[in-house]
C-alpha cells in the first residue's frame, strides 16, 4: 500500500504493508535517529518522533495510522551545519554519552518547550518519562533545560587552575555526530546484501542433543546456511575480553552437542531476510535427552551433582582452582596477619551473611556484530569494549592469523561491561569466512537479558574491632554463580575482594572465593565487576559493626580508612589468577569526602518526618576501586604531526560513550600546547591504531591516557629536534607555546612552519611519535556516598530523598563528564540495591526478560535532591594526577541505602534489591508496622 | 494482515463481523507492541476516522488520549490522576481511554479508577446503541466502545497505584468511590486490578461500608471481608500475600482518609 505523510518538512509517498511499523518504515528510509533498544515494546523510547507534535514511540504505530500526519525527527532539527538549541544545550550539558537515546530524549525536550517555556521539575520527568537511559542518570538533561529556559548557565566547575585544558568541560568530541544520528552505530553500517542471523536457542537448562535435523531450513528459499554442532569447530575458546593467558576457562564452543542453560546456542540460521530465518528456524528439528540440571549454588554445590562440564570440554590457560567434579569454576584464597590473633583482640566480633541478585547491564542497544570480507579479510564491525581481545579469539576459532582479521569498534550504544565479551561476534564472523558473504546479526532484547548478568553473589563476612572502634580483624567468604560459562569466573569475585578490603586500614584480613557453574544463563563482568556486591557486603557489616560499638559510623569510617601512604600489603594475595602487587596509596580523598558529604547531608541531624507512616534515615558508605590493572594491563598510542601542524592522534582504547577519546585528546592538547580543536582521535581499529587490552577495569583515562601522554611528551621532544634543527637555536633554549609555537629567544615558529619543512622533499619526514604504557602500581580513586530516604512503614517503600555522592578522581580531566559518569552509575546501582533482580521459574526459564517486567530506574525514580561532587586531591600517578571514574561510582548505592534504612527502621537489609515486600517482612519482624 | 479504517461506528461492527481474529485500533500503545505479539491478528480496524475523540462535560469520547485526559481542567481530578498513572508520556500520547478500557486489563490504570466513579460507558452492537456501567462492561466485554460517561454525583475518591517503579505495570492498583451524604457512605463501588484476571470488584466489602457512618465502621471488619473476598496472584512483582496486605493497606487509607505518606 501507499501512504503520504510529511516527514521532516518535506511531503513524501512511501510503500508499505498494513503491519509494518512507522519505525520500520524510518528505518528502511534512511532516518537512524530512531534506535531499537526493547524490540518493539515500546518500554524505552529510544525510537521516539514527534507526531503532529506529541511524543509517541514509532515502534507502537503501524504505517497506516500516521497517513496524511506530520513526523518530525532530530534528522529534522539542524539546519544544515548548524544545530538546534536543543541539541546545543544537550552537548553544553554534557548529557551526551553513548548517545543511543539521546535523539528521542533532544524531542522530547523539544516537545516540553513547545508546550511551556518554564517548565516545572514535574514537567520535565514527564517530558523525560518514556526515555530509558543507563549511561547518563538524567540529571543533567534538567540542566539542558535551565540552560534552554535561561533560568541558568550549565555547571561550569573547573579544576587545575595551571592547566589550560585539563579539569575544564569540553564537549565529547563526537557528541555533533551522536545529537545528529549521524551514521554512528554497528546498525548504521550493515550493507542490504548482508545474510541475516537468528539464533536455535534451548528449551532446556541441560541436555544433549541427540538428533538434529536441518534439511527443512536448509531447502527453504532464501536460506544460506545453517550451524549446529555437526558444522562447526570442535574447539573451545573463552569468551571473556582479557588479556592473555586469560584467567577464564575455556570452555565454549561455537555450538555444542549439550546445552548447558535455558537459551543456549543449538543452530544459527543465515538467510537473505529476518521473515526468511525465523522462519527457517521453525523448521529445524531436534531431539533433546534432558539431563539433571544444577540451577543454583546449593544443587551445584550438592554431594553428587551432575557436572555441568568435565575435563573434555574445559580447560584452563593455568590453574584456577577449578574442580569440575564439583562444579567449581574457579577457586582462591588468601590472607594477611594472623586472623585468628585478630578476632581474639577484638572486644566485638559479628558475623553477617549477604545476598545479591543477577542484574542485567541492559545496554540500550543490545549485542550486534556485522562482519564482511574484503580483499580476502575478514571485518568486524562491533560494539565492543576489546577490539583486539576480540580478533585475537576469533584468530583463534577461525585458525588463521591475527593480519587477515580487522576489527572496528563502532560506538557503542552502552556497554557497561557486557561488551567485554566476545558475545556474538564469531558467529557472522564464522559466516562470513564460509560464505565470503557479509553477515549482520543483532540480539533481540529477551536475547540481550540472556547475556552476562552480574555475578550473583552469597558473602559472609565477620568482622572485629575494639570498642574505640580499631578494625582488628576482617574475614570475607563468598559464593557466587557463573552460571554455564565461566568468563571472569575467577575475577569478578577476586574484584570483590580486592575492591572491597584495601579500604580499610585492617593488619589480619583473609578472603576465600569459590564460584561454581549453574545450568544458568553465564554471568559476566558489569561495571564495578565484582566490587558493587563486595562493597555492599563489606561496608554494611562495617555499618552494623559501628552500631554495635554504639559508635557513629562516620567516625567509624573516618578512623579505620586508609589514608595516602598506606601501604596496601593484602593486594598482594588478590591478583588475578598471579600473585598481586603491593603498592602505597598514592593519596585519597576519602576523608575530604566523608567531611564534606557530612556538611551536606547534614549528618547526623536526624530529619522529622511530616507523617507517622514515614521514617526517614540517614547512610553512608565508602567506595573504592582502581585504575586498571597494574602487570596485566597495557596501553600504546601514536600521534602525527599533520601538513598544517595540527594532530592525529591514534590508541586502541575504546571510548564507551564516556568520553575516553576526548580524555586523551585533551591529554595531548594540554602537552603540545594546542587548542583541543586542534587535535582529531582515531581510536580502536586494529587495523590503524596501536594495541590496548581495551576499556573495561577503569583502564581507560589511567592506561589509555597514559600511553597518549607518553606519546605526546615524545612528540613535544621530536618538535622541539626539529625546531633546533631548522633553526639553529640551542634544544635547551626552546619551548611550546600556546597556541602550537615553538618560541626561542625572542623569536618562534610555528607548528604549520615546521611540519611544512620536516614534511618537504628537504625535511627530515613527518613527525610521528608514541608512547606505550605499562606499570606495577595504579591509582586507586576513591568516593563516599551519603543518602537520606523515607520508609513507608505501612507498604516498605524506600524513596530516596537526598543522594550526595562525592568521588575522588584525582584530576577531573573533563569534569562535567565525570560528573555524568557518577550521575549514570549512581543510578544503576540504585537500580541493583532497589528493583532489579532476573527471576527463574524451577526449570531455568527467565520470567522477566524484558523491560517491561525488568525494571530499571527511570526519571522518576531520581533522588529528589542528587548531587555529584568531584573532590580533588593530587596524585602523583596517572596522567595530570587523574584516576579513574567510570566503576567506583556503581559501589555505594547498596550499603549507602542499607544503613540509612537502619537508621530509619532498625532493620538490615542484607540482601539486594531491597523491594517492599522484603523489607516489609523485616518491619513485621521487628513489629513496626 | 489487513488494515481497515472505516468512517461509521456501524462500519466498524460491519467489518469486525466480516473479520474473524480482528481488533478494533484505538492508539496501538498495546495492540501493536512486541508484548502482544502472541495474538493472532488478521485485520486491525482503526477508529481514528470515527471523531470519537471529543471531551465534552461528563461525556469522554473513546478515543480521547490519557494525555488529553491529564491536563483537561475540567476532568474530576481522580481521573486526571489516573490518567498520570500511566507514567510514560509516549504512551499517555497516544493510548486511548477506550483502548484502555477495551483491553479490559486487570493491571490497567483506568478501569478501576472508573469503577469507582460509578463511570458508565456508551457501546455500539448490531442492534443499536447501548449504556451500562464500566464494572458490568467488563465482565462482559461487547460492541465497540463510543465514549464513557462520568456521573456527576460528587463522590468521594481515593485510589492508590503500587509498582516498583513509576513506569511498571502495578502491583496493585486499588480505588475506591462513594457518595459521602448525610454523614453516610452510599452508592460504594471498591475496584481492585492486578489481584485477579480482570479488575475486581468488591461487592461484599463495599455492601459492608454502604450506609454506614465512618465511625460505625470496623476496619478489621472490612479487612476480614476484603481478604475473603480477594484470591491475589503470585508473580515476579509481588506475591499474593503482599498484595493481600497492600490492599489492606488501601482500604485502612480509604476509610481513615490517610494518603499513606508517600
Amino acid at each position: 500500500m501507499e501512504i503520504k505523510f510529511t516527514l521532516n518538512g518535506s511531503s513524501r509517498t512511501f510503500q508499505t504493508s498494513e503491519d509494518e511499523t512507522l519505525f520500520s518504515l524510518l528505518k528502511r528510509n534512511g532516518i537512524r535517529s530512531v534506535r531499537d533498544g526493547c524490540s518493539g515494546e515500546g518500554s524505552c523510547g529510544s525510537c521516539a518522533i514527534l507526531l503532529d507534535g506529541k511524543l509517541v514511540n514509532s515502534c507502537l504505530l503501524k504505517t497506516p495510522q500516521v497517513d496524511g500526519k506530520e513526523i518530525l525527527t532530530v534528522e529534522g532539527l539542524a539546519r544544515d551545519r548548524e544545530l538546534d538549541p536543543v541539541q546545543k544545550a544537550f552537548i553544553e550539558s554534557g548529557i551526551v554519552q553513548c548517545g543511543y537515546c539521546t535523539p528521542s530524549q533532544i524531542l522530547a525536550v523539544k516537545e516540553l518547550l513547545n508546550r511551556t517555556q518554564s517548565p516545572t521539575e514535574y514537567e520535565v520527568k514527564d517530558a523525560l518519562s518514556g526515555s530509558l537511559c543507563r549511561c547518563t542518570g538524567y540529571q543533567q538533561i534538567f540542566d539542558a533545560v535551565a540552560s534552554l529556559t535561561k533560568v541558568k548557565k550549565s555547571n561550569t566547575a573547573s579544576f587545575r587552575k595551571d592547566l589550560r585544558i585539563i579539569g575544564k568541560y569540553a564537549p565529547k568530541s563526537d557528541s555533533e555526530q551522536l545529537v545528529r544520528a549521524e551514521a554512528a552505530y554497528v546498525e548504521d553500517h550493515v550493507t542490504p546484501d548482508s545474510l541475516i542471523l537468528k539464533i536455535l536457542r534451548s528449551p532446556h537448562a541441560h541436555a544433549k542433543i541427540r538428533r538434529i535435523d536441518t534439511s527443512r531450513a536448509e531447502a527453504l528459499k532464501g536460506v544460506e546456511l545453517v550451524l549446529t554442532h555437526m558444522n562447526v569447530p570442535a574447539k573451545r575458546y573463552n569468551t571473556a575480553g582479557q588479556g592473555f593467558p586469560e584467567p577464564s576457562p575455556y570452555d565454549r564452543r561455537l555450538i555444542d552437542d549439550t546445552v548447558r542453560f535455558v537459551g543456549d546456542r543449538v543452530a544459527v540460521i543465515a538467510a537473505e531476510d529476518e521473515k526468511t530465518a525465523y522462519r527457517a528456524l521453525s523448521l529445524i528439528e531436534v531431539e533433546y535427552e534432558v539431563l539433571d540440571a544444577v540451577p543454583d549454588i546449593e544443587s551445584a554445590s550438592a554431594e553428587n551433582a551432575p557436572q555441568v562440564h568435565t575435563k573434555a570440554d574445559c580447560f584452563h590457560q593455568f590453574d584456577i582452582g577449578a574442580d569440575l567434579k564439583k562444579n567449581i569454576a574457579a577457586s582462591n584464597s588468601g590472607s594477611i596477619g594472623d586472623i585468628e590473633k585478630g578476632f581474639k583482640e577484638a572486644d566485638t566480633v559479628i558475623e553477617r551473611e549477604y545476598t545479591t541478585s543477577r542484574v542485567q547491564c541492559t545496554p540500550v542497544e543490545p549485542h550486534a556484530a556485522f562482519t564482511e570480507i574484503k580483499n580476502g579479510r575478514l571485518i568486524v564491525h562491533t560494539p565492543t569494549q576489546v577490539p583486539y581481545h576480540i580478533r585475537r579469539i576469533l584468530a583463534g576459532i577461525l585458525e588463521i592469523p591475527e593480519n587477515k582479521i580487522r576489527v572496528i569498534k563502532e560506538k557503542i550504544g552502552g556497554g557497561f561491561g557486557s561488551k567485554q565479551d566476545m558475545v556474538l561476534e564469531e558467529i557472522p564472523a564464522w559466516i562470513s569466512w564460509a560464505t565470503g558473504k557479509p553477515a549482520y546479526i543483532r540480539f533481540s532484547r529477551q536475547e540481550e537479558f540472556l547475556t552476562r548478568p552480574r555475578y550473583p553473589m552469597k558473602i559472609k563476612v565477620k568482622a572485629g574491632a575494639k570498642k574505640d572502634g580499631t578494625l582488628t580483624a576482617v574475614d570475607l567468604r563468598l559464593q557466587a554463580a557463573a552460571g554455564a560459562y565461566g568468563p571472569h569466573c575467577l575475577t569478578v569475585p577476586m574484584n570483590s575482594c580486592s575492591k572491597s578490603l584495601p579500604i580499610f586500614k585492617c593488619p589480619n584480613m583473609s578472603y576465600d572465593v569459590k564460584v561454581y557453574y549453574t545450568n544458568n544463563t553465564p554471568s559476566g563482568a558489569y561495571q564495578g565487576y565484582g566490587a558493587p556486591q563486595g562493597t555492599y557486603a563489606l561496608q554494611t557489616i562495617m555499618a552494623e559493626l559501628a552500631s554495635e560499638l554504639n559508635m557513629d559510623h562516620i567516625d567509624f569510617l573516618k578512623k579505620n580508612a586508609v589514608e595516602k601512604g598506606y601501604r596496601l600489603e593484602i593486594l598482594r594475595c588478590l591478583g588475578e589468577g598471579q600473585e598481586g602487587i603491593p603498592q602505597e596509596v598514592s593519596s585519597s580523598g576519602i576523608h575530604k569526602a566523608l567531611e564534606k558529604g557530612s556538611k551536606m547531608i547534614e549528618w547526623p541531624k536526624k530529619n522529622k518526618s511530616a507523617s507517622d507512616n514515614i521514617l526517614i534515615g540517614k547512610g553512608a558508605a565508602i567506595v573504592q576501586q582502581g585504575s586498571g590493572l597494574p602487570g596485566i594491563d597495557s596501553a600504546n598510542a601514536a600521534i602525527k604531526m599533520l601538513g598544517d601542524g595540527t594532530f592525529m592522534v591514534l590508541f586502541g582504547g575504546t571510548d564507551l560513550g564516556t568520553g575516553l577519546d576526548t580524555v586523551v585528546a585533551k591529554i595531548a592538547a594540554e602537552i603540545l600546547c594546542i587548542d583541543l580543536d586542534s587535535v582529531s582521535v582515531t581510536a580502536a581499529d586494529t587495523d590503524t591504531t596501536p594495541f590496548d587490552v581495551g576499556s573495561y577495569a577503569s583502564s581507560g583515562t589511567y592506561f589509555s591516557g597514559m600511553s597518549v601522554y607518553r606519546a605526546a611528551v615524545n612528540m613535544k621532544q621530536l618538535i622541539l629536534k626539529a625546531a633546533a634543527d631548522i633553526t639553529g637555536a640551542d634544544i635547551s633554549g626552546l619551548r611550546l607555546d600556546h597556541p602550537g609555537i615553538v618560541r626561542y629567544s625572542k623569536n618562534s615558529l610555528k607548528y604549520s612552519d615546521l611540519a611544512h619543512k620536516t614534511q618537504s622533499g628537504t625535511g627530515s619526514g613527518q613527525m610521528i611519535s608514541t608512547g606505550s604504557f605499562t606499570t606495577k602500581e595504579a591509582p586507586i580513586p576513591y568516593g563516599a556516598h551519603f543518602v537520606e530516604v523515607s520508609v513507608n512503614k505501612k507498604t516498605g517503600r524506600v524513596h530516596i530523598n537526598k543522594y550526595y555522592a562525592l568521588h575522588d578522581c584525582g584530576t577531573p580531566v573533563n569534569p562535567l563528564l565525570a560528573a555524568g559518569q557518577i550521575y549514570g552509575g549512581v543510578m544503576k546501582s540504585i537500580g541493583h540495591s532497589l528493583y532489579e533482580d532476573l527471576k527463574f521459574d524451577d526449570r531455568g526459564r527467565c520470567l522477566n526478560a524484558s523491560f517491561t517486567d525488568y525494571k530499571v530506574p527511570m526519571i522518576w525514580e531520581l533522588p529528589d535532591d542528587f548531587q555529584a561532587e568531584l573532590v580533588y586531591t593530587e596524585d602523583p600517578l596517572g596522567p595530570f594526577g587523574a584516576k579513574s571514574i567510570g566503576e567506583v561510582v556503581t559501589n555505594g548505592a547498596a550499603p549507602a541505602l542499607a544503613s540509612a534504612i537502619h537508621d530509619a527502621t532498625g532493620v538490615w537489609m542484607r540482601s539486594w534489591p531491597f523491594t517492599p515486600e522484603k523489607l516489609l517482612k523485616e518491619l513485621e519482624e521487628l513489629q513496626i508496622c | 494482515m489487513k488494515f481497515l479504517r472505516p468512517s461509521r461506528p456501524e462500519e466498524a461492527l460491519d467489518l469486525r463481523k466480516l473479520n474473524p481474529d480482528s481488533y478494533f485500533l484505538a492508539g496501538g500503545t498495546q495492540l501493536n507492541s512486541g508484548y502482544s505479539s502472541s495474538l493472532n491478528i488478521s485485520a486491525l480496524i482503526s477508529l481514528d476516522r470515527l471523531h470519537l475523540d471529543k471531551i465534552t462535560g461528563e461525556n469522554i469520547g473513546s478515543m480521547a488520549t490519557l494525555e488529553e485526559i491529564r491536563i483537561n481542567s475540567s476532568m474530576p481530578p481522580a481521573l486526571r490522576e489516573s490518567a498520570a498513572h500511566v507514567a510514560s508520556r509516549n504512551i499517555r500520547n497516544c493510548a486511548t481511554i477506550g483502548g484502555n478500557i477495551g483491553a479490559n486489563r486487570s493491571s490497567s490504570d483506568m478501569i478501576a479508577t472508573l469503577i469507582a466513579m460509578d463511570a458508565g460507558l456508551e457501546y455500539m452492537t448490531e442492534t443499536g446503541k447501548k449504556h451500562t456501567s464500566i464494572s458490568e462492561w467488563i465482565k462482559k466485554p461487547d460492541g465497540l466502545i463510543l465514549s464513557v460517561t462520568i456521573p456527576d454525583n460528587k463522590r468521594t475518591i481515593s485510589q492508590s497505584r503500587f509498582s516498583r517503579t513509576k513506569t511498571d505495570v502495578p502491583i496493585i492498583k486499588a480505588a475506591a468511590g462513594a457518595v459521602f451524604d448525610d454523614s453516610r457512605y452510599t452508592n460504594v463501588k471498591i475496584a481492585i486490578g492486578c489481584i485477579a484476571e480482570k479488575v475486581m470488584l468488591l461487592t461484599g466489602t463495599s455492601s459492608i461500608i454502604e450506609g454506614r457512618r465512618p465511625e460505625e465502621i470496623d476496619i478489621n471488619e472490612i479487612k476480614k471481608t476484603a481478604q475473603a473476598e480477594i484470591d491475589p496472584i503470585n508473580d515476579i512483582r509481588a506475591s499474593a500475600d503482599y498484595r493481600r496486605h497492600l490492599v489492606n493497606v488501601f482500604l485502612e487509607n480509604f476509610i481513615t482518609g490517610d494518603n499513606d505518606g508517600d
